[in-house]
């Protein structure tokens, strides 16, 4: 297992990008239900960043930033936190 | 620009390295073949892993004539080599070559410098071994400079595996639990959740998480799952 090793082999690591590669595929249709800033609000999301950061970086009202979050969860029949950040990572929101 | 794919890289690299072994196998000489290759070309001995033939592109990056490289002999892997590197390579390389099919290479990332001041520079190898020579491995490295137009995967598997030797230690300082914890936080779970999967009360997977916290300094969600990711706890 890689986990015995500090670094080295990568095979794990090609496997995750090749799984994100067809995540994308598959998911592409509710990825481009999307708006602009809806994608904005995710790769956000997917920093790390919670709803009053993001308010303040977008200058958009904490309100707003919760309805493009449950926007966000609708579309992409995403709940959790991970689910977010695989979005954001297979679409090149954000990088490893 | 259109970028290859991982997989169309590595493809790509086992077939250079495929050709590289089979024309050395027709007799074409060390030399000869290596000079049509774009990249740094070595072969290793299977068991010391110590370079034994070197091409001019990797005199290029390493600084070192391959008759300098022949005299220092291990030496080399201990000075140039980063530490870790040839820790683990010492460990996984050797079981991986007796035990190679014929059409594999197999990819992996080391650490090298110039010299003993110099930062060490992420590689990505690809090696199989050979019937070519006695004992020999046949190696061709080459490093993120050099993905240009190919594929920003690859640097991000860089990244991943740059991220792992940074953070190596502080991963290491988690108990077992710690790791459980860690590793249902990262597929999406809440405290109530890993508390019943567990069978732990929530006041001690909260106590989990905030060790968690602190021994890998972690500002949010997102420095979680990296660990996640990079420690191969998830799988997307």
């Amino acid at each position: 297992m890689a986990k015995s090793y500090s670094t080295g082999p990568i095979r794990e690591f090609m496997d995750q990008l090749s799984s994100l590669e067809r995540f994308k595929e598959n998911n592409q249709e509710s990825f481009d239900s999307l708006t602009e800033r809806e994608v904005e609000v995710l790769s956000l999301i997917g920093e790390g960043k919670n709803n009053p950061a993001i308010a303040k970086q977008l200058d958009i009202t904490r309100t707003t930033v919760q309805n493009h979050r449950a926007n966000i969860r609708e579309k992409l029949n995403v709940n959790k936190q991970t689910d977010f950040v695989k979005y954001a990572l297979a679409y090149d929101l954000i990088q490893f | 620009m259109a970028y290859l794919t991982d997989k169309e890289l590595t493809e790509r690299f086992e077939f250079y390295t495929l050709q590289v072994e089979d024309q050395l196998l027709k007799g074409e000489g060390f030399k000869a073949v290596v000079e049509k290759v774009p990249f740094a070309v070595h072969l290793n001995n299977a068991k010391t892993l110590e370079m034994m033939h070197v091409n001019d592109k990797l005199t290029e990056v390493t600084g070192f004539h391959e008759n300098e490289i022949q005299e220092m002999g291990t030496e080399y892997l201990e000075n140039y080599l980063h530490p870790e590197t040839l820790a683990n390579i010492s460990k996984f390389l050797p079981p991986i070559y007796s035990d190679m099919k014929k059409q594999d290479a197999f990819p992996f990332i080391q650490y090298v410098r110039q010299n003993k001041y110099a930062d060490f520079t992420p590689f990505i190898t690809f090696t199989k071994s050979t019937t070519y020579g006695s004992n020999l491995v046949i190696c061709l490295s080459l490093k993120p400079g050099d993905f240009e137009n190919m594929s920003p995967k690859m640097e991000q598997i860089v990244e991943m595996d740059s991220f792992k030797l940074k953070h190596f230690k502080r991963f290491q300082q988690l108990s077992k639990r710690e790791v459980e914890v860690l590793t249902l936080l990262a597929k999406g779970n809440n405290n109530p959740k890993i508390a019943k999967e567990l069978y732990l009360s929530r006041h001690t997977v909260e106590t989990h998480r905030k060790n968690i916290k602190r021994k890998l300094d972690l500002q949010n969600f997102r420095d979680l799952m990296r660990y996640a990711i990079a420690f191969d706890l998830v799988r997307f």
